[in-house]
């Protein structure tokens, strides 16, 4: 998994690329955690993402309690990773755009 | 109509006897009538005579001699009941007669007495009348007149010539006429006639039905009493047939002999078809049981195992065949098939493909190879086999676990590989089996894989016959299982069974049919024994990609596998790590994944958390077995033998 950081005044976009599972959840968990220091707010670009695991969703939820619901963003969902997410129950309690 | 020979004969004999009768009727009337005239002239002579013998020996001078005439005439008339009794003279040559004396009797008409008088002058002048006064004739005259019928006889009237002398010439003086009325005679006649006629046709009628009645006995019984005895011949089979028995010599006598000779005959006939088709109904039954018995060396025609799909048919052309098919799992788990055709049809075919496939089933079982099979198999049926019967023989055992398939062929057709293209596979013609003793078998191999089927068939399948006598052929053959590549062996068996039939419409079958279809069935097993460490999910991810199946359902089989071993790797060994094994199979659209560990025992698909107060800190293997088990179709858990089995089934077809 490879994950593209780019940083616009307060805001973090993370660009993943690759399949967020047990393995490679930790290396998302680190890069949230190199943007919370100057970032408030965190966009997960997920356009190159084809797999998740619940790894991964637990991951993302991480995220959400550190930077606060209104501030995690989730971009550009494949629909088969929007079906596990809603299959969760998450869907509405985070921003997917 | 009940009885309609009686009113047949009625018919036929009543205007016979009606005629006759009439005829005899209208004879004896004519003679009775003439009878009755021929009294009347006697009278109406007698009478004539009578007046003019008055008439010649009266003395006639003066009026009144004539008037007292006409008085005498009067009473003789009432005396011998005529009308009229009167003396005239003709007048030939002026046409007319002059009255002399005339009398009257009873039935005679005012008019005429008014008219006829002494004197009275007629014009009426017949024949008869000149006759007897100029030849001295006695004549008769039958007169139509107003009166009636009447008949007239006229006598001639001589009286002494004056101018002679002696007294003893005569001369014709004039004549004497009397006449009666025939009515009354006649209509005696006709009254009496008309009874006789209607006794005569009473009685006539009475003895035709007489006649007829008995007529009827004698026709109509016998012939009631033979139709009777048909239908019951007929109709009362089970009981003993009783000969007709009519009396006398008649014709009727000799047609119930007759009825009687042929339903013997008949009856003798019928026992002779009924043991026939006693027989023939046994010989069915034997044969019946025969079929019933071959089909009973047979196996089943479908198999199923994990290996192979196995389908077969046997339709023999007659109640029993020479053909045979063959499959059995050997010890080593290996598949062996055959299929044979014996020589000729019927029940030899039948007997000896009973020894082959006894022996074919024995030597297989004993562990040799195809072609050591074939070899011991060809020389003891070649010992023992007078009648030189042979039997074209194909045997192959396929081995699951290489996909190799080796097989023999002593002159058989050589099967079909149906995979990705359609293959007859390689074959040396040898001889078939049961002639040649120590006769050598080649082995060859071929290699199968999954969805591969195996075609084995007889001789019967390309040389069904058509209607038009032409042979359904290799190439239709080849043609149907081209079409059939991937499809299941039930389907191809019926394809070709359905595409021969089609072939062959109506026309009797001409060989036996056997068919055995193989298939490798196309359901992939993996088992993947793991230390129990999360990297080695990329394992079980790789072996997923050899599954058949679709990319976005594999991320969900990814997600199943990754959830669940990291369940193992997570909790399962809290004492460093352990094994843990991960069993994949598909069939079709049907994944199931197996995970087995030896840890601690623990039931995933209990405790399922609440997703709603989800902590990511807190919860941490909970958020995959909820995911699981919402995507899963079926799942079950057993703890076996020290060991959690977790079964997890997804069914993408469903």
């Amino acid at each position: 998994m490879n994950i593209a950081k780019s940083i616009d005044s307060d805001t973090c976009i993370l660009s993943i690329e690759g399949d967020i599972d047990t393995t490679s959840s930790g290396v998302l968990d680190k890069a949230v955690e190199e943007c919370l220091p100057q970032c408030s707010r965190i966009v997960l670009d997920m356009k190159d993402v084809k797999y998740i695991s619940s790894a991964g969703i637990r991951s993302i939820v991480k995220t959400r309690k550190l930077v606060g619901s209104n501030n995690l963003v989730l971009r550009n969902l494949r629909n088969n990773i929007l079906e596990i997410i809603k299959m969760t129950g998450f869907a509405d309690r985070l921003n997917i755009e | 109509m009940k009885n309609s020979i009686f009113w047949k004969l009625v018919l036929l004999i009543l205007p016979l006897v009606l005629v006759t009768d009439l005829a005899v009727l209208f004879g004896s009337y004519l003679i009775t009538y003439n009878a009755a005239m021929n009294k009347c002239r006697d009278e109406v002579k007698e009478a004539a005579f009578i007046a003019a013998n008055d008439f010649e020996t009266a003395d006639i001078s003066v009026n009144k001699d004539l008037q007292d005439r006409s008085a005498k005439f009067d009473s003789l008339c009432n005396i011998m009941g005529m009308a009229y009794i009167y003396t005239e003279i003709p007048d030939p040559d002026r046409g007319c007669i002059t009255y002399l004396s005339i009398g009257y009797g009873k039935g005679a008409s005012e008019s005429a007495k008014q008219s006829h008088y002494i004197g009275y002058i007629s014009d009426t002048l017949y024949e008869e009348e000149i006759r007897t006064f100029i030849n001295d004739e006695v004549t008769f005259h039958n007169a139509d007149t107003e009166y009636g019928d009447t008949i007239v006889c006229y006598v001639p009237v001589k009286r002494n010539n004056p101018s002679d002398k002696s007294g003893t010439e005569k001369e014709i003086f004039c004549i004497a006429g009397a006449e009666m009325s025939v009515s009354d005679a006649v209509n005696t006649v006709r009254i009496r006639f008309r009874y006789i006629m209607v006794m005569i046709i009473v009685t006539s009628v009475l003895i035709v039905f007489i006649i007829a009645f008995i007529l009827k006995r004698m026709i109509q019984n016998p012939v009631t009493l033979i139709s009777e005895k048909m239908v019951g011949f007929i109709h009362e089979r089970g009981k003993e047939f009783v000969p007709l028995e009519i009396k006398g010599q008649d014709e009727f006598a000799k047609m119930a002999e007759s009825f009687n000779s042929m339903a013997y005959e008949i009856d003798r006939y019928i026992k002779d078809i009924s043991k026939l088709n006693r027989e023939k109904a046994m010989q069915e039954t034997e044969l019946n049981i025969a079929r019933e018995i071959q089909n009973g060396f047979l196996e089943p025609t479908s198999f199923q195992n994990e290996s192979v799909n196995i389908h077969s048919c046997m339709l023999p052309a007659r109640d029993v065949g020479g053909d045979l098919y063959d499959y059995r799992i050997l010890s080593d788990g290996s598949i062996c098939v055959i299929i044979a055709d014996v020589s000729g049809k019927g029940v030899s075919a039948a007997l000896f493909m009973a020894n082959a496939i006894t022996l074919l089933r024995q030597y297989a079982e004993s562990g040799l190879s195809p072609g050591r099979i074939m070899v011991e198999y060809n020389n003891h049926l070649a010992k023992h086999n007078p009648n030189m019967m042979f039997i074209t023989t194909f045997i192959g055992i396929y081995h699951p676990e290489t996909g190799e398939f080796v097989y023999s062929n002593a002159g058989h057709n050589p099967p079909y590989l149906l995979s990705d293209k359609l293959i007859e596979i390689e074959s040396t013609f040898e001889a078939a089996a049961g002639i040649f003793e120590d006769e050598q078998y080649t082995e060859r191999r071929i290699k199968m894989k999954p969805g591969d089927t195996l075609f084995l068939y007889t001789d019967g399948v390309p040389e069904a016959k058509s209607t038009e006598d032409s042979l359904y052929g290799d190439d239709r053959l080849k043609d149907t299982l081209s079409h059939n590549l991937k499809k299941p062996g039930e389907d191809i068996l019926s394809s070709v069974l359905e595409s021969v039939k089609a072939f062959s419409e109506n026309a009797e079958q001409s060989d036996d049919i056997t068919i055995l279809i193989m298939t490798i069935p196309e359901n992939r097993n993996y088992s993947l024994k793991l230390e129990a460490k999360a990297e080695n999910i990329s394992i079980i991810n790789d072996k997923l990609l050899s599954l058949d199946i679709e990319e976005d359902n594999l991320l969900t089989l990814r997600l199943i596998a990754e959830e669940m071993f990291v369940n193992i790797c997570s909790y399962a060994y809290k004492d460093g790590t352990g094994t843990a094994e991960v069993r994949i199979s598909q069939d079709g659209k049907k994944v199931t994944l197996v995970f087995i560990d030896s840890g601690i025992p623990f039931d995933p698909t209990k405790d399922i958390p609440d997703t709603d107060n989800y902590d990511p800190d807190i919860d941490i293997g909970g958020l995959g077995r909820f995911l699981t088990f919402e995507i899963a179709d079926e799942y079950s858990y057993e703890y076996k033998d020290g060991k959690n089995i977790l079964t997890v089934i997804k069914d993408f077809g469903g």
